[in-house]
């Protein structure tokens, strides 16, 4: 009886991910679709539903030919990827920083900061974007890398994931450090970040994840072709007349396909076992 | 907590490691939230850049404003249904990837597309999808012998359709921050609980869960922020319509802010908005927190 | 990566640059001729189109060396965004597009330059009077009209034919609504699950009142008290209800247009009439080669009634450069680069000049139609700083109405709102 049980469960599990899968890349899988057809083809077939509805008739490479041979769209990838190594390098170490000290201290002014902290993603950049702009042309960052780099290093989001996870350090490995004489640095540095390595890579795959979608800042803060971010890029395709869907959904597939890649690539981060907490049994 | 080290550098210790973070913070947000918020008390005509104080009159006329109680409504709305939902499905989905299956790390990458594509092209796409003649999801209904619904252009399904979109690209994203916080559940308690014989159900609800609690209230209020602050989705899809039915506060800000170029008042809402946000995170903390004793 | 070893030395060279002056000695700063940047917002077009403020800048530069264009396009949706951020912080724009029915908006911020001393006042004559109107508010030039637009129903042929339907082709002959309503309706086909596979008339831009307006006001409504201090009574007139309903009407009670649009609807054959600007000749041509199309001419109610004015060149208030800034705002406008600007962009011209240079072009259709009715039908948008407010309240009445909802509720509802930042306006 229960092999039975057993099996069932199986087939129910497999059942339920085969239709998450789908709900979740339907969507994305048209899009793929759409984007190997020539543009007078892309909205045919889509009803009645059928194979043809994702998979193009007449494939073709001309919306990735024009945007890569024409456009030079991957120039715009790797300004997005530039930035976003960036952003989430510095932040890396920035933002675990202050998530270790909100997680493991008591100190004046501790909830008052926290709460500051939590506030600053809270207000919509539409309300800042004048004064913010005003900031970072005081420092001469306007149309650069810096513009789009620096302000975004240091992210509520990140400190406020770290925190969490810093806090769940049992205190008798902390204590143990401590008799053996290890400074907090060294306890931050040596026992608390290689603890929290799934929270570390989650926090950075999220906050690189937020800078490759940025669009409205880099909008504001850079002109020129040199700096424009990938979002801003592909957005130059909608016009005031017409929309280049053929080219839109080639640059939509193109810019989402390296961060899918960089996610597989991390998973062994989140298999069950790998990461270790340090707990005795 | 711990006390180590002399003196001077064992007050100082905690503000060394929050002092960078906290520095970039003040200069690139605090600041200008500042700034941009206090706009909210003056008549701030923001491309001539002229301004003059009205104290509170901003806020009388919003108060008076019928439109502005609708984006309220609009905004509870929304908010008390997305937020609980991408909470428990993003739970959901995370425990049940969270296993050795055979092929389960494609299941995971999968379910992450959703979170890859950006909220803009997202919807952008969903727009197309909705279409009630020739889009993706009436047809995928007209293949399962149901009838077309009108989406985006009726009153009534329009912000269930807005629903149904930010969930399905919000969960994945959450879905990985959950996956990170069952990693710190120690495999020894699932292996007690197997041999204990206890029920998947229970050992969920009173082993995994507490244990789970610190990252259920970062998923949790970091969703909520996100939600209320969510504008996107509308302005492509909707534009507040059809009938105001998906107005919500924040396409109030956008829309006094950089279609009337009305700073002040657009300062206004958000300022009202960040007070909702502050108040419903801090019940939120106090709810959370209340589960933990175990 | 190459890209982060270029990006570094570029930033360290950055870097020795912004020192630089402080090394030089002041004898070498004193013979070099002063570097001037401009920079010029401008909107996406995308290609080919783009291709006419790239040759302005060339030329500009080529013809004053000692200056800089620094060009920045951004798409049409965010354009707003980014140029009012700009002009908020006060630098980072020089001179930008501007869309003409904001002229009356900039000069009541007061961020145009006045371009009178600029301006040499026969060629100003060049213009028709309609875009030099629109571009002068307060008894000052404040803009330079480079393109205006015009619009017609594109039909297509074979669609027609088989439906035994012949459109007029001259304006003297045009279709009133009702007569379009009825060729819609024999045009609109349904496909055998009741969904429409062919919709018999679509709208460029559905909702937006540079579209809609002329319908109220070909019906005898008018957009705005001569006075430019209030609406009610005039854009919720008896006339303006009547033919908004009539429009709302087509998406339902007739269902002979899309609820929702269908991208490139037309082009794809997926509509029998387009009501479109000018620019779709050549868009059609380029994407949609396949689609047979003929044109016939804008319909009416009372009075025939189009839509017109499109971009104009403003240069900011405050730029440090108001020479060079000037100069090439007429560059852009000049007679010559105006030539060009059509052939390349095709936006309808605003010279007259432009349309003698292409006698044949504006002889015969379709150019003839929109020559027409740049001439003789099209009315402006109202002239009043309120037109960002104006357009957005209107808009979503529109929207609604589309929607389904009653254009009367919706109409008075929106009248009261523009009445009331009529009203802020005038304190």
């Amino acid at each position: 009886m229960s092999a039975h049980r057993g099996v069932l469960r199986i087939a129910l599990l497999y059942g339920a991910l085969v239709a998450v899968a789908l709900a979740s890349a339907l969507p994305f899988l048209w899009a793929l679709g759409a984007s190997l057809r020539e543009n007078a083809a892309i909205f045919r077939d889509i009803r009645p539903l059928s194979l043809w509805t994702f998979v193009p008739r007449a494939p073709t490479l001309d919306g990735f030919a024009y945007i890569f041979g024409v456009d030079r769209f991957h120039r715009y990838m790797a300004n997005s990827l530039f930035v976003g190594l960036a952003v989430t390098g510095l932040g890396l170490l920035v933002n675990s920083l202050a998530g270790f000290g909100f997680a493991r201290f008591r100190f004046p002014g501790r909830e008052p900061l926290f709460v500051a902290v939590l506030v600053t993603f809270m207000v919509p950049l539409e309300i800042i974007v004048i004064p913010l702009y005003i900031v970072v042309r005081g420092f001469g960052w306007v149309d650069s890398y810096w513009a789009l780099i620096v302000p975004a290093v240091a992210d509520a989001f990140s400190i406020f994931l770290l925190r969490q996870f810093f806090q769940e350090i049992p205190q008798e490995l902390v204590d143990a450090a401590r008799i053996d004489g290890c400074g907090w640095f060294g306890i931050y540095w040596r026992i608390a970040l290689p603890l929290v390595k799934p929270a570390l890579v989650t926090a950075s795959l999220l906050a690189f994840i937020r800078q490759w979608d940025a669009f409205f800042w880099p909008l504001v803060a850079t002109s020129s072709p040199e700096y424009t971010v990938v979002q801003v890029a592909l957005s130059k395709y909608i016009t005031e007349f017409v929309t280049f869907w053929s080219y839109l959904l080639a640059a939509v597939v193109s810019a989402s396909a390296p961060v899918l890649v960089l996610y597989f690539l991390l998973q062994r981060y989140y298999v069950q076992g790998i990461s270790t907490t340090g707990l005795r049994g | 907590m711990a006390v180590i080290g002399k003196g001077a550098a064992r007050v100082a210790a905690p503000y060394l490691f929050i002092g960078p973070a906290l520095l970039g913070l003040a200069l690139f947000k605090l600041y200008p939230i500042g700034v941009g918020l206090t706009a909210s008390f003056f008549d701030y005509e923001a491309i001539s850049g002229r301004k003059s104080w009205i104290g509170l009159a901003n806020y009388r006329e919003l108060f008076a404003d019928p439109l502005f109680w609708r984006a309220c409504w609009n905004t509870f709305l929304f908010n008390a249904v997305v937020t609980p939902l991408q909470v428990a499905l993003a739970l959901a989905l995370a425990v049940l990837v969270n296993r050795r299956l055979p092929g389960i790390a494609v299941f995971r990458s999968i379910f992450f597309v959703p979170a890859v594509i950006s909220l803009v092209v997202a919807s952008i796409v969903w727009d197309l999808m909705y279409n009630p003649d020739s889009g993706l999801v009436n047809a995928v209904l007209a293949a399962m012998g149901l009838p077309p619904q009108p989406f985006l252009t009726s009153a009534r399904q329009a912000m269930g359709a807005v629903i149904a979109m930010v969930t399905w690209k919000g969960v994945g994203y959450w879905m990985v921050i959950f996956l990170a916080g069952l990693q710190a559940i120690p495999a020894v308690y699932r292996e007690a609980a197997v041999i204990d014989g206890a029920p998947a159900w229970s050992y969920f609800w009173r082993v995994t869960l507490p244990l789970l609690m610190r990252t259920i209230v970062f998923v949790v209020v970091a969703d909520t922020a996100i939600n209320f602050l969510l504008f996107a989705p509308i302005y492509i899809m909707t534009q507040g319509g059809p009938s105001d039915a998906t107005t919500v506060l924040m396409f109030e800000v956008y829309r006094n802010a950089f279609v009337y170029f009305r700073l002040g008042y657009a300062s206004a809402v958000s300022t009202i908005l960040l007070v909702v946000m502050l108040v419903v995170v801090f019940v939120q903390f106090r709810l959370l927190r209340a589960r933990f004793e175990y | 990566m190459s890209m982060t070893r270029r990006t570094f030395a570029r930033l360290a060279a950055g870097a020795v640059a912004a020192a630089a002056p402080g090394l030089a000695p002041s004898r070498l700063r004193v013979e070099a001729q002063e570097k001037i940047t401009l920079k010029y917002l401008s909107v996406a077009r995308g290609e080919p189109r783009r291709q006419a403020i790239l040759q302005v800048v060339d030329k500009f530069e080529k013809a004053n060396p000692n200056v800089k264009v620094e060009l920045s396009e951004t798409p049409f949706d965010q354009y707003f965004q980014k140029v009012s951020v700009a002009l908020a912080a006060g630098s980072g724009i020089d001179a930008f597009d501007v869309d003409s029915p904001l002229v009356a908006h900039y000069a009541h911020q007061d961020v145009l330059l006045a371009l009178d001393e600029y301006v040499d006042k026969k060629d100003w004559e060049d213009f028709l009077e309609q875009d030099r109107q629109i571009a002068t508010y307060g008894g000052k030039i404040l803009t330079l009209p480079w393109s205006s637009s015009s619009q017609a129903v594109f039909y297509n042929l074979d669609m027609v034919k088989q439906a035994g339907i012949t459109p007029p082709s001259t304006p003297d002959k045009r279709w009133t609504w009702a007569q379009l309503l009825e060729a819609a309706k024999k045009l609109t086909r349904k496909a055998p699950d009741g969904s429409t596979q062919v919709y018999g008339f679509v709208v460029e831009q559905v909702d937006r009142p540079y579209q809609i307006l002329p319908l109220l006001q070909s019906n005898g409504a008018q957009a705005i008290s001569p006075d430019g201090t209030k609406t009610s009574g005039f854009l919720n007139s008896p006339e303006a209800v009547e033919a908004l309903q009539f429009y709302g009407d087509l998406y339902n009670k007739h269902a002979v247009a899309p609820k929702k649009p269908i991208p490139d609807a037309f082009g794809r054959g997926q509509a029998a009439l387009f009501l479109a600007n000018s620019p779709h000749v050549n868009q059609i041509r380029r994407l949609f080669p396949q689609t047979p199309w003929a044109l016939t001419p804008h319909p009416f109610f009372k009075k025939p009634v189009t839509p017109t004015g499109a971009w104009h060149v403003g240069v900011f208030r405050k730029t440090r450069h108001p020479k060079e800034a000037a100069a090439l705002a007429l560059a852009y406008s000049n007679a010559n680069q105006a030539k060009d600007n059509f052939k390349i962009m095709n936006y309808t011209p605003v010279r007259k000049s432009t349309f003698e240079a292409f006698p044949d072009e504006f002889k015969q259709p379709p150019n003839s139609l929109f020559y027409h009715e740049i001439t003789h039908t099209a009315i402006r948008r109202p002239a009043t700083p309120a037109w960002r407010e104006y357009e957005d309240l209107l808009r979503t009445a529109i929207r609604n109405v589309i929607d389904g909802a009653d254009a009367k509720k919706e109409l008075d509802t929106a009248v009261a709102r523009i009445d009331a930042v009529l009203a802020r306006y005038r304190k």
